[in-house]
C-alpha cells in the first residue's frame, strides 16, 4: 500500500493510471456490446445429479420434449363449437403450421381423424373438422362426433366443449424464447377479447421466468441504483465524490462483462443482477478512500503547494483506510468467488464474473478514485451524523452497559433461530418461480381445470418396443399407474400403435405380430409427437403420465406412489405359454386389467357386486360363437375395393357371395387349422360357389383376399360376444352415446385372451427372456433434484466462503478470537435470516441459496470497518471512537444496499423478489447485529495496530467521524471535543 | 336519370368483373404458356420406372434414415413398393388419384383401402408430402405469372387458383428454358410465407427429350432446414407397363 501511495502521488503515474482505465473502459464497453444472453433455464439444473443426466439425456433422445400448449377459454359450455370460434381456429392452425421453428402443430381443427368406410371398405382419414359447420344442426352433428372420440376430449377439447387445447410441438433446434412469442402473437391476431388465451407447457414458462427477470431488472435496475445513489448523495453532500465512486464502480461492472465477452461466456439470469449487487456492495470502497481523502486534503499534514497537499493526503488515505477497504473487498470478492464449488454452471459463472466486479471495483477505488483525485481539486462537503450521535451511539453503550441481558437476549434469539433453521424447506417447485395469480399460474389452473392437469411425470422404459410383448407389458403398466391418485391420463407408444391397429385392422390393442407392429411403427412415425413416444431404433419408449396437481407436496406423494410401484416392478421377464397355468392366469390378469381400464373410458365404475360377477363370468368359458354375424361381416368385407377379387352381383337365386361367405364361415377360422387344409377345402367351396375351375384365377384371389381378414373377424367376433357375455353377467350396461364406443373396446381388451404367449415377471433362468426396465423422471424428479442441490450449494459454498473470511479477518487483525469477533455479527445475521425463513415459510431455493454468500459478502464489512475503527484505551471508549468513525457509515451503507435490494421486490418475478427482500432485510440486521455483537464480545481497547502515518495523525484527524463513509463525516470543530473526552489519551491511540 | 342508372350498371359490372375476374387476371399468357409446357412433360413418357433412395435427415438424429423404393408410374398412377428398411420392406402403395390410395400392409398381409384427404401429411416423417409427389399437373390447381428470366431459366409464380384445393398458397419456379423442366420451386403459404424449397438436379435425358432429375431434394424451412433427398439409383422409360400393374389384385398378389 506504501508503494502504491507513493506512485500515485505522482502527477505522471496519476495521468497514466486514469488513461489506462479509460482506455481499458472503452474497450470493456465496446467488448460488453457484444455479449450474447444465455436463456437456456435448463442449465440451472445440477449437471451432477444423475436425475438430471438421466432428463438431459431423455430430451436429446426424444427430441427436446418442447410442446407449447395454447388453451383457448370460449367463456362458456359449448363455446368451441359456434361457428366462429371454429372458424378463426381454423385460421390460427394453419397460420402456426406455417411458423419456423415449429415441427407440427394439432388442434381440434386438424387433429386426424379416421372412420371406416361401410361402402366401399378401409378408411377414410382427414382431419376431424374437414368443412366448418354452417348451421346449427351440423354444429351439433360436430360436436357429437368430436365428443364421442375419446383421445380428444380432454386433450384437444374439454368435455363441457368450453375450452379448446392447441399443441406447437417445437423443430429440433429451435429457440423455444422466440418460438413462444411468436406463437402468442399469433394467436392474439385470431383469438381477443372474448376468448382468453392461456399458455402453458416448457417453452411458455421458461419465456415468462426469463422475461419477467429480464424486464424487471432492466425497469428495477435503474430505480434501484437511484435509490442507492440518493442515499449517498444526502449522505456525503458531493455530486462529483459521488459519481466518481460511481464511476469506478460502473467501471467495474464493464470490466466484468467485457471480459466475459471477451471468454465467449454469455449473460445469463443470474448475471442481470449483477450490477444491482456490484453498485450496492462495490461502490462503497471509493467512497471510503474518498471520505478519508476528503478529510485528509482539509487538514494537511504538514504545508507546501496544493500539488503538495493533495499527493500528501492521497499518500496518507491509502496507507490508513486502504489495507481496510482491501479486507472488506476481498471478503466480498471470496464469498462470490465460493459460487465456484456450485453444481450449477449458471451460478459458477455468476460467482466468477461478479467476483471479478467486485475485485475490478475494489482495485479501481485504490487506483483509479485516487489518480483522479490527485489530479483535481476536489473538496468534500463535511456533515454530522445524526444517526451515530443520537442511534447508534446510545444502542452500543447500552448493550455494554447492559451486557448480560444482552447476551441473554441475543443468545436466546440466536438458539430461537438455530431452532427455527431447521424448519427451512428446501422444497422447489414452479411457486418458486412464479406467483399466484401470474400468468403461467394461471394456465396451469386453466390446464388442470380443463385437460386434466398440466405437470406430467415421464417413465422412461428400456426394451423392445417392436415387441409385441413388451408393449403389452407397457400397457400394463400404463394401466396400473392409471389407477394412482392424482394421475389423470397416461400417454404411451403402445397406446398410440393400438390407436394404428385400429385403423388397420379393427381392435383398438398391440397386435400380435413383431410384422405388424413394425409396420404401424413405420406409419405413425411421421405423427407429430411420436417422437416424444419412443426413440428412432425403437429400443427407448417414455410414458408422459398427466397429473391433476401441481401442489409440491401432493406431486411428492405421486412420486413416491410411483417409485414405490418401480420399486416393486422388476424389469425382467420370462416369457412364457398361454396354456401354461401361470400364463393362463397372467393373461386373464391382463385382460381384466384392461377391461377395467376400457370400462372406465367408457364412464363405467363397477361397484362391489358388479366387481365380483365380472370375476366369475370371466373365470367361464367363453360362449359358443354366433357364426351368422361372422358371416355378415365376411360378405361386407368381399362387397367392399378392399377385397381384390371381382365377384359376381347379386342375382335371382341371391347374392353368390352371401353364400360364399356362408361356405367359408363354416370352414372354421384359417389361423386355428394347417394353411394347406383351410386353403384345399376353401379352393373347392369358392370354385363351387362361383362357378367356375378350381385353378382359376379368381379362385385365387378370393383365398388370397379373404384369408387374413376372415381370420380377424373370427377372433374379433368371439372376443366381442365373449365381452358381451361377461358384462351382461356383470350387469353392466353403457349409456346410450357410449354403447358402440365402449362394447368395442372392452372386445378388443377381450381379444388379449387369445394371445398364444405372455410375459411373468422374474429372473429368466434358462428360457426367453424380454426386460422392459423403467426409470421415473420429469420435473417433479427435477425440482427434488434442484431442491437437493440448493441445500448441497448452499453448504459447499458457505463453507467455501467462511474459511477464506476468517482467514482475511485473522490476517487483518493478527488474531484468530478478533478474526472470529469480526465474523460473529454475521453469523448471528445468517441464523436470524435463515430462522426467519424457517419461521415464515420462505422455502430454500436457486435464490434464496445465493443470500448466505452475499449477507457474508456484504456483511461482514460492518464488522470489519466497526473493529478497524474500535480504537480506545478501554472497551468503552473504544467503542465510542467506532461508533463515531464508522457507526453512520455502516448505518447508511445498510440502508443503501437494503434500498438497492428492496427496490427489486417490486417486480413480477418471483425469485427476485424472494433475494431482495431478504437481502434487504439482511443488510438492516446484520448492521443492528454488528452494533449488538462486537460490543458484548470486545473487551479490549483497540484491536488493529495503526499504520504509521495514523500514529502520527493529529487529533482532530482521527477522532471525526469522517474516516469512514459518507456520513460519518463530521464538521470541523464540531464535536471534537465529546470526542477527545471519549479518547482519553488525548485522541491518539 | 339515365346517366345515373348507366353509371350505376357501369359500376355493378366493374365489380362483378373484378370479383369474378379477380383470379385470372392476376395470371399472365406467358406465365400460363409456361405453365402448360412444365404439365406437358409428364404426358411425354408412357409409362416409366424407377429405384430411388429416400433419404430423410433430421438435424437431431445422428443417423439419417434410408428408405429404399420401387415406382411405376404409368397415366397419372403411382404404384410404389418400399424394398427397404426391414420394417417397411414389401410395403406397397398403390396410388390412383390424388385422394385415393390402397395400401398392402405385408405385415397384416391385406389391402387397405385409404381415402386421404390429409394432403400435408408425409410418410415416415419425409418432407415431402402426399400432394408433393401426387401432383403432376399443376395448371389445374394454381395460375401463372410470368416474373422474369435469367440466364437459361424462367421465372413463373403460381398462385392458388380460386377453388382448387391446392395445398400451398403459391409456388415461385424456376424452369429450364430448353425444355421446361422445374430446377427449384419455393413453396409459399397463403401469407406469403416461404415453408420449403425444392430442387431437382442433374437433369438426364431420354429418347424424345424425356428428362429427369437425378436428384431431388426438399428442405423445410418451418422445420428448421429439415430436408430429405431423393437420389434415383434406375430409371426405364417406356418399357411397357401393364395397367395391370395397377389394381388391386396385383397389389394383393406381391
Amino acid at each position: 500500500m506504501k508503494v502504491l501511495a507513493s506512485l500515485l502521488s505522482q502527477r505522471r503515474v496519476a495521468w497514466a493510471v486514469v488513461l489506462v482505465v479509460l482506455l481499458m473502459a472503452g474497450t470493456s464497453t465496446f467488448l460488453a456490446m457484444q455479449v450474447t444472453q444465455d436463456d437456456n433455464l435448463l442449465a440451472f439444473l445440477p449437471g451432477d445429479d444423475p436425475d438430471v443426466r438421466h432428463f438431459q439425456k431423455l430430451a436429446a433422445s426424444f427430441g427436446g420434449l418442447e410442446v407449447a400448449l395454447v388453451g383457448l377459454d370460449s367463456g362458456s359450455a359449448n363455446g368451441v363449437f359456434t361457428h366462429d370460434f371454429l372458424s378463426r381456429l381454423k385460421k390460427l392452425t394453419a397460420d402456426l403450421m406455417g411458423m419456423r421453428g415449429l415441427d407440427g402443430v394439432t388442434s381440434l381443427d386438424n387433429v386426424a381423424d379416421f372412420v371406416a368406410n361401410e361402402e366401399k371398405g378401409g378408411i377414410v382419414t382427414g382431419p376431424l373438422i374437414r368443412a366448418l359447420p354452417r348451421n346449427d344442426a351440423e354444429l351439433q352433428a360436430l360436436r357429437s362426433r368430436v365428443l364421442a372420440r375419446d383421445h380428444v376430449v380432454g386433450n384437444f377439447v374439454s368435455s363441457d366443449g368450453r375450452a379448446a387445447l392447441i399443441y406447437c410441438f417445437l423443430a429440433q433446434g429451435s429457440d423455444p424464447r422466440p418460438t413462444a412469442s411468436r406463437i402468442r402473437r399469433v394467436v392474439e391476431q385470431y383469438f381477443d377479447g372474448r376468448v382468453k388465451p392461456y399458455y402453458g407447457g416448457g417453452p411458455f414458462i421458461s419465456s415468462y421466468i426469463f422475461e419477467t427477470i429480464r424486464r424487471d431488472m432492466r425497469q428495477l435496475t435503474p430505480w434501484a441504483v437511484l435509490a442507492m445513489v440518493i442515499v449517498m448523495l444526502i449522505s456525503f453532500r458531493d455530486w462529483v465524490g459521488t459519481c466518481l465512486a460511481l464511476l469506478s464502480t460502473s467501471f467495474g461492472i464493464v470490466f466484468s462483462i467485457g471480459l466475459m465477452a471477451a471468454f465467449g461466456e454469455p449473460l445469463n439470469l443470474v448475471l442481470s443482477s449483477m450490477p444491482v449487487i456490484l453498485f450496492a456492495v462495490g461502490s462503497a470502497y471509493g467512497i471510503h478512500i474518498l471520505a478519508r481523502y476528503y478529510d485528509c486534503a482539509r487538514d494537511p499534514v504538514g504545508g507546501g503547494s496544493s500539488e503538495e497537499r493533495r499527493a500528501t493526503a492521497i499518500a496518507a488515505t491509502l496507507q490508513s483506510v486502504g489495507p481496510t477497504v482491501l479486507a472488506a473487498g476481498l471478503t466480498t470478492a471470496v464469498s462470490l468467488l465460493s459460487f465456484l464449488v456450485m453444481d450449477q454452471r449458471p451460478m459458477r459463472v455468476f460467482g466468477l464474473f461478479t467476483g471479478i466486479g467486485v475485485l475490478m471495483t475494489l482495485l479501481l477505488s485504490v487506483t483509479f478514485v485516487p489518480a483522479v483525485l490527485r489530479l483535481t481539486p476536489l473538496r468534500g462537503k463535511v456533515t454530522k451524523s445524526r444517526i451515530a450521535d443520537h442511534l447508534v451511539l446510545p444502542f452500543v453503550r447500552g448493550i455494554q452497559e447492559h451486557r448480560l441481558l444482552a447476551g441473554i437476549v441475543l443468545v436466546t434469539m440466536v438458539v430461537a433461530a438455530g431452532v427455527a433453521v431447521t424448519r427451512v424447506e428446501n422444497r422447489i417447485d414452479s411457486t418458486n418461480l412464479f406467483a399466484p395469480g401470474s400468468a403461467p399460474h394461471r394456465a396451469d389452473r386453466f390446464l388442470s381445470r380443463h385437460f386434466g392437469g398440466s405437470q406430467f411425470l415421464l417413465m422412461h422404459f428400456k426394451g423392445d418396443m417392436n415387441d409385441p410383448l413388451v408393449l403389452r407389458e407397457l400397457t400394463s403398466a400404463a394401466d396400473r399407474l392409471g389407477q394412482l391418485p392424482h394421475v389423470s391420463s397416461v400417454m404411451h407408444i403402445a397406446d398410440i400403435i393400438a390407436r394404428a391397429n385400429e385403423a388397420m385392422e379393427g381392435p383398438r390393442r398391440v397386435p400380435d405380430s413383431v410384422a405388424k407392429v413394425r409396420t404401424l411403427h413405420a406409419f405413425i412415425s411421421a405423427e407429430a409427437g411420436v417422437r416424444q413416444l419412443v426413440t428412432a431404433d425403437r429400443e427407448e419408449a417414455l410414458m408422459q403420465v398427466k397429473l391433476d396437481t401441481s401442489d409440491a407436496r401432493e406431486l411428492e406423494r405421486v412420486l413416491e406412489g410411483v417409485e414405490g410401484w418401480l420399486k416393486a416392478y422388476a424389469g425382467s421377464f420370462r416369457v412364457v405359454s398361454a396354456e401354461s397355468v401361470a400364463g393362463r392366469a397372467r393373461l386373464r390378469e391382463l385382460t381384466r386389467e384392461r377391461m377395467l381400464v376400457a370400462l372406465q373410458g367408457a364412464g363405467v365404475t363397477l361397484d362391489k357386486a358388479q366387481t365380483v360377477a365380472l370375476d366369475v363370468a370371466f373365470a367361464q368359458a367363453a360362449p359358443t360363437l354366433d357364426e351368422q354375424a361372422v358371416e355378415g361381416r365376411l360378405w361386407r368385407f368381399m362387397r367392399t375395393e378392399e377385397c381384390a377379387a371381382r365377384l359376381p352381383p347379386p342375382d335371382d337365386e341371391g347374392d353368390p357371395v352371401l353364400a360364399l361367405a356362408r361356405r367359408l364361415v363354416s370352414l372354421g377360422s384359417p389361423s386355428e387349422q394347417v394353411a394347406e387344409a383351410w386353403q384345399e377345402r376353401a379352393v373347392v367351396h369358392i370354385a363351387k360357389t362361383l362357378k367356375v375351375a378350381p385353378d382359376a384365377e379368381q379362385v385365387e384371389d378370393v383365398l388370397l383376399s379373404v384369408q387374413a381378414p376372415l381370420t380377424q373377424i373370427f377372433a374379433d367376433e368371439r372376443a366381442r360376444q365373449h365381452g358381451h357375455a361377461v358384462l351382461k353377467a356383470a350387469g353392466v350396461t353403457f349409456t346410450s352415446t357410449q354403447k358402440a364406443r365402449g362394447e368395442k373396446l372392452v372386445a378388443a381388451a377381450m381379444l388379449d385372451l387369445t394371445r398364444p404367449q405372455v410375459l411373468l415377471q422374474g429372473e429368466v433362468v434358462g428360457g426367453v427372456g424380454r426386460s422392459l426396465h423403467g426409470r421415473v423422471n420429469g420435473l417433479p424428479v427435477l425440482h427434488r433434484a434442484l431442491s437437493r442441490s440448493a441445500l448441497k450449494n448452499q453448504i459447499r459454498s458457505l463453507v467455501a466462503a467462511l474459511v477464506p473470511v476468517i482467514l482475511i479477518m485473522i490476517v487483518l487483525f493478527r488474531s484468530l478470537r478478533v478474526g472470529l469477533i469480526v465474523a460473529a455479527p454475521t453469523f448471528v445475521t445468517l441464523l436470524l435470516i435463515y430462522g426467519g425463513m424457517g419461521i415464515g415459510g420462505v422455502r430454500l431455493d436457486l435464490g434464496t441459496a445465493m443470500l448466505a454468500c452475499i449477507i457474508l459478502g456484504a456483511g461482514v464489512d460492518y464488522g470489519v470497518h466497526f473493529v478497524a475503527t474500535w480504537r480506545g484505551e478501554d472497551a468503552k471508549s473504544g467503542a465510542c471512537a467506532a461508533v463515531k468513525r464508522s457507526g453512520g457509515a455502516i448505518w447508511t451503507n445498510a440502508l443503501t444496499v437494503c434500498l438497492g435490494f428492496f427496490v427489486l421486490t417490486m417486480g413480477e418475478a418471483r425469485p427476485l423478489q424472494n433475494v431482495g427482500g431478504l437481502t434487504a432485510l439482511a443488510m438492516l440486521v446484520a448492521a443492528v447485529a454488528t452494533f449488538w455483537t462486537v460490543p458484548l464480545l470486545a473487551r479490549r481497547g483497540s484491536y488493529r495496530e495503526l499504520a504509521p502515518n495514523e500514529v502520527n495523525e493529529p487529533v482532530n484527524e482521527l477522532v471525526p467521524l469522517n474516516d469512514l463513509v459518507p456520513l460519518g463525516v463530521v464538521g470541523e470543530g464540531q464535536d471534537k471535543e465529546a470526542v477527545v473526552q471519549a479518547t482519553p489519551s488525548g485522541g491518539r491511540e | 336519370m339515365n346517366i345515373k342508372r348507366n353509371m350505376r350498371s357501369s359500376a355493378v359490372v366493374l365489380l362483378l368483373v373484378g370479383f369474378f375476374g379477380a383470379g385470372d387476371a392476376w395470371a399472365d399468357k406467358r406465365g400460363e404458356e409456361l405453365m402448360a409446357c412444365v404439365d406437358k412433360n409428364p404426358a411425354r413418357s408412357k409409362d416409366q420406372y424407377f429405384v430411388y433412395d429416400m433419404i430423410i435427415a433430421d438435424p437431431g438424429q445422428s443417423k439419417p434414415l434410408v428408405l429404399g423404393m420401387k415406382v411405376w408410374i404409368k397415366d397419372g398412377m403411382r404404384l410404389v413398393h418400399f424394398i427397404s428398411p426391414a420394417d417397411v420392406k414389401g410395403m406397397k402403395i398403390l396410388s390412383r388419384s390424388r385422394a385415393q390410395m390402397y395400401v398392402y400392409l405385408k405385415g397384416y398381409n391385406r389391402i387397405r383401402r385409404i381415402t386421404s384427404h390429409m394432403k400435408r401429411q408425409t410418410l415416415f416423417g419425409a418432407d415431402y408430402n402426399y400432394d408433393d409427389q401426387m401432383t403432376l399437373r399443376y395448371g389445374d390447381l394454381y395460375l401463372a405469372d410470368y416474373t422474369g428470366e435469367e440466364g437459361e431459366i424462367y421465372k413463373l409464380k403460381m398462385k392458388r387458383r380460386p377453388g382448387s384445393d391446392a395445398v400451398y398458397g403459391a409456388i415461385e419456379m424456376k424452369i429450364r428454358k430448353k425444355d421446361c423442366y422445374p430446377l427449384e420451386m419455393r413453396y409459399l403459404d397463403e401469407k406469403g410465407r416461404h415453408l420449403k424449397t425444392e430442387t431437382r438436379s442433374s437433369y438426364t435425358c431420354q429418347a424424345n427429350n424425356i428428362c429427369e432429375p437425378t436428384e431431388l431434394k426438399m428442405v423445410s424451412h418451418v422445420r428448421n432446414n429439415h430436408w430429405t433427398k431423393i437420389v434415383r439409383k434406375e430409371w426405364k422409360v417406356n418399357s411397357g407397363l401393364s395397367k395391370r400393374l395397377f389394381t388391386r389384385r396385383a397389389l394383393q398378389r406381391n
